[in-house]
């Protein structure tokens, strides 16, 4: 097991036509992501019971209309926000990939979360998003998209903190290329180490933001 | 209206754990098996083909082969039929994962998708399959079915030895002409079968995870986690779909074993075909 986060930045806000958003980059891989909600809803497409989410990943080439990503995202999302407090409402979140250098998945992941807490929306936990992919028989995090090329096998892994120990667990998965189940739990472990520096960056992050707001 | 079907609509959750924490559905399987997957080779045309029941779900699959030059591009691709239970997202989903997986040349292995003469050799050109899916009935999760009866119409598939009517030195681009369909045919050398099963993880009012064999959409909607895991050759996951949290790794560990327990009898039963 190899490899360490690339460097992350991040700036709130960047949008200004959405209730949140950012422009968030891990390594040389950038996405701006946007979120508006709870907002209205036609009738047509409203639920009685939660809020209605609208995931849509935009990726700078090919066809965008049902990205792969979204999936995952989404069911991210059911997992961390309490939809049940906002029926007959919309979250609209959109993700434009401005630059894809490998591990765009997880960069997704980590750029919806922040645009959710620019947004203030109450959810239950934080969560991000891990690329992990096997070259040579080795794992590494967070992978460049030469790295990705070279691999044969490639995972991505949302991980969010437990509500009651706060300790990273796994949230959403997805894997392909032959794993044995042992390299898999690696992986999973390897994720979880992972995601505590990305939740330490969450909090620097927004200190400082919350700190120039009052100031 | 029986008193256990209001309280099924009222308290679904509540319903399904008095027959989770016993061990069992509420038709009386036990979490723990898996539902009959019921297939048959050869019946929906095209190069090959099968129809495969799998618990609720019934699809048809038919592979349609047709003749390309040499290229790098994709030779596969996929088409679901929408029907009223599947919307065009999720069945845009389905085919993704299953390109995904001839992508990484689990199913069939690019080299072995060139076109032969009747000695055998390859030829510069390639078979391109089209696979077309018609899913008949759905009520549980659709990848299980889709895998199987992908795997077991590629294992039905025949092709025909294709002779190509130029002299060996001619460099010229292939005509359409020269490319002619013999009558001999050949059977499609498989590089892995795969083997899909879905599970859920239902937590009762103690707070335990209960682990269930491929769970109906009704189940679904009260597991908090479902977990769809591909298993190929050596026992190796090709794929692993996990939406919801799990507590315990044992658990993964656990739905790999049941599913490579599963994908040796389907072997077995493709073999005997």
């Amino acid at each position: 097991m190899s490899g360490r986060l690339r460097e992350m930045r991040c700036e709130l806000a960047y949008l200004k036509n959405a209730d949140g958003s950012v422009c968030f980059s891990q390594g040389a891989t950038c996405i701006w992501a946007s979120c508006s909600g709870p907002g209205d809803i036609h009738r047509a497409r409203a639920n009685d019971e939660k809020m209605v989410l609208d995931v849509s990943f935009r990726a700078n080439t090919g066809d965008n209309k049902f990205h792969p990503l979204n999936n995952i995202i989404t069911s991210t999302l059911e997992k961390v926000i309490n939809l049940q407090l906002f029926p007959h409402t919309t979250q609209v979140i959109t993700l434009h990939g401005i630059q894809d250098d490998g591990s765009i998945g997880a960069a997704a992941l980590n750029a919806t979360c922040f645009a959710l807490l620019d947004n203030g929306l109450p959810f239950d936990t934080i969560f991000c998003g891990v690329t992990i992919v096997r070259i040579n028989g080795e794992l590494i995090i967070d992978p460049t998209a030469k790295q990705e090329s070279q691999s044969d096998a490639k995972i991505l892994l949302a991980v969010c903190r437990n509500r009651t120990t706060s300790a990273p667990e796994i949230c959403a998965s997805d894997t392909i290329g032959d794993l044995t189940i042992d390299e898999l739990e690696n992986a999973w472990l390897l994720a979880k180490q992972t995601a505590l520096s990305i939740f330490e960056f969450y909090r620097v992050s927004l200190e400082r933001k919350h700190s120039t707001d009052f100031c | 209206m029986t008193s256990s079907e209001i309280f099924r609509v009222i308290n679904p959750h509540g319903y399904f754990d008095k027959f989770f924490s016993n061990g069992i559905f509420p038709d009386g399987r036990h979490i723990l098996s898996s539902q009959k997957l019921v297939f048959k080779q050869g019946e929906c045309g095209g190069v090959g083909s099968s129809i495969v029941t799998f618990g609720n779900v019934t699809i048809s699959c038919t592979i349609e082969a047709s003749v390309s030059l040499e290229s790098d591009a994709s030779l596969v691709s996929v088409e679901i039929a929408e029907t009223q239970q599947l919307d065009e997202k999720q069945s845009e989903e389905y085919c993704g994962i299953l390109l995904s997986l001839f992508e990484k040349e689990y199913f069939v292995k690019r080299e072995s998708m060139k076109c032969r003469n009747n000695s055998g050799e390859k030829l510069p050109l390639d078979w391109v399959f089209k696979i077309v899916v018609k899913v008949l009935s759905v009520d549980g999760d659709l990848l299980d079915s889709l895998v199987a009866a992908v795997g077991a119409a590629l294992k039905n598939t025949k092709l025909p030895t294709i002779v190509l009517n130029r002299g060996l030195e001619d460099e010229s681009a292939i005509e359409k002409t020269q490319i002619l369909v013999d009558e001999a045919n050949y059977h499609l050398e498989i590089n892995n079968i795969l083997m899909s099963c879905t599970f859920g993880i239902f937590l009762n009012q103690e707070n335990k995870e209960i682990l269930i064999v491929s769970p109906d959409v009704e189940i679904s909607n009260v597991c908090t986690a479902t977990v769809t895991v591909i298993i190929g050759n050596d026992s190796k996951i090709a794929f692993c779909r996990q939406r919801g949290s799990i507590s315990e790794f044992q658990i993964l560990r656990k739905m790999t074993e049941i599913t490579i327990d599963r994908r040796n009898k389907f072997v077995e039963a493709l073999q005997k075909s």
